[in-house]
């Protein structure tokens, strides 16, 4: 009994560490650094033709920055140190920042405090979060654990510079595990997501996509016409749904994993040109290499350099 | 900690709050991920009327009315720097007393001598899909359909905000 139970350890705690430390993850990341940090600096460059709103003229007053939020939403930190007469020097510091890092001239630190800038805007003005701003900052706190800039940084490329390989230190260990951390942050996104919807009437009607198309305020074209096509709503509902619910158990099973990012490229792709939501689209889609092989990215990358040469 | 923060309001959330939820806040992963639910929301906008008035009520300047967002209900503000006042106007919409405590001494900044404030929140009702397929799916039925609603309505004294 006690042999058997040996066993089964050994064999879980093989699986965990083979899944938490088994794989070298540093080209998806790079990949995802790229993305994401390119979506930010293009967040931010907007934002800084709002500054005025993240300082002394702001709709919110700074010391009611913190106050705004819910109690239950309330950061312990105040992240904006800066004084709000230098809102506008430190936004673009934080676009500097966000251009280096997205061609990988950063670090673990620099990049950690790009994050502490981002999320001190955030927190400067609540009011006027975007859904890419949230999920942005989320994900460059995870980035700035990790070694990202490994691959496809501007430094490497330039010096024709191979990566290292990936050591046994405690920092690719850091590196692997949120790598995980997120994939895990991802799936759980899109569950928390689904089942949200499934609180609201309309996604169980089957009509919330027809509220959001004919509304104009979302929809950046004229798409009542599609009214014409009731089947369109219903059957979009339903797919958006089944979609987010069951996207972190089909990311568990290989086989169907694919599937169900093509559908999520689709899906993204379709939101953003529709309703104008595409720094949100990118922002989640540069999660999905998190879920691609290594390999499989490496020929993609390859085939598409090629046919790019030719 | 992820995976409870996502429902942070639930038993456990609740239950866990004092170990990490100022940690979890303060890291921006304390968040409902609650994209276009529970369900869409309506068209909505703020129409607000600036009034000039001197100590005994006369006016000293004509009445402005605004909309915010600027482009009132016809959505066109997808340039980021503009679609994110139409974000501003929502969480303002969600909690009226942000729009007494933060829009209207704001307004009262923005229009100097200005006495009063008049804000209406509109909202259009959008058809359902079930009305727009009982008119016969005729497009120019879609205008009469629409309710257009005040749902609230606030009037604020300038003076008292001034800081």
């Amino acid at each position: 009994m006690l042999n058997k139970i040996s066993k089964y350890w050994q064999i879980a705690t093989s699986f965990i560490d083979d899944f938490l430390f088994g794989k070298d993850p540093r080209m998806q990341l790079g990949v995802m650094r790229f993305i994401l940090c390119g979506v930010l600096f293009y967040v931010a460059i907007f934002r800084q033709m709002n500054i005025e709103q993240y300082g002394s003229l702001s709709i919110i007053p700074r010391d009611a920055a913190l106050n705004i939020f819910p109690d239950f939403y309330r950061p312990l930190v105040q992240w904006f140190f800066w004084p709000d007469t230098l809102a506008s020097q430190v936004h673009f510091l934080l676009i500097l920042l966000l251009g280096l890092a997205c061609v990988g001239l950063t670090n673990r630190p620099l990049l950690l405090f790009t994050w502490m800038l981002h999320q001190g805007f955030l927190n400067r003005n609540y009011a006027m979060l975007f859904g890419a701003d949230v999920i942005g900052g989320l994900f460059l706190l995870y980035l700035s654990f990790t070694k990202c800039c490994d691959f496809f940084s501007l430094k490497n490329i330039i010096l024709k510079k191979m990566p290292p390989a990936l050591d046994h230190s405690n920092k690719a260990s850091i590196t692997k595990v949120f790598y995980r951390l997120m994939q895990l942050q991802i799936c759980t996104i899109y569950m928390y997501t689904g089942f949200e919807k499934l609180k609201g009437s309309s996604w169980w009607d089957g009509t919330a996509l027809w509220t959001v198309f004919a509304n104009p305020q979302f929809s950046q074209f004229d798409l009542k016409f599609l009214s014409h096509i009731p089947i369109f709503f219903a059957v979009g509902t339903f797919i958006t749904l089944i979609f987010e619910v069951y996207f972190p158990a089909i990311m568990l099973h290989k086989k169907y994993r694919k599937y169900w990012l093509i559908v999520g490229v689709a899906f993204h792709l379709t939101i953003g040109i529709l309703l104008g939501l595409m720094t949100f689209s990118l922002a989640m889609l540069s999660t999905y290499v998190l879920f691609v092989r290594a390999e499989v990215l490496q020929n993609t990358l390859t085939a598409v350099s090629q046919n790019k040469k030719n | 900690m992820m995976i409870v923060m996502g429902n942070g309001s639930s038993f456990l959330g609740r239950y866990l709050e004092k170990v990490y939820t100022p940690v979890a806040n303060t890291i921006g992963l304390n968040t409902t991920w609650n994209f276009f639910s529970p369900d869409p929301a309506h068209t909505m906008y703020i129409k607000y009327n600036v009034f000039f008035e001197d100590a005994y009520g006369n006016s000293t300047k004509e009445p402005v009315e605004g909309f915010f967002p600027e482009s009132k209900d016809q959505g066109g503000d997808f340039s980021l720097d503009k679609k994110r006042f139409s974000y501003v106007m929502r969480f303002f919409v969600m909690d009226p007393q942000r729009i007494q405590s933060f829009f209207a001494p704001w307004l009262c900044r923005q229009h100097d001598q200005a006495s009063k404030i008049l804000v209406e929140v509109i909202l259009n009702r959008i058809p359902t899909l079930d009305q727009m397929l009982h008119v016969g799916q005729s497009l120019k039925k879609y205008d009469d359909l629409l309710a257009t609603e005040e749902i609230s309505r606030y009037s604020f004294e300038c003076n008292s905000h001034v800081e």
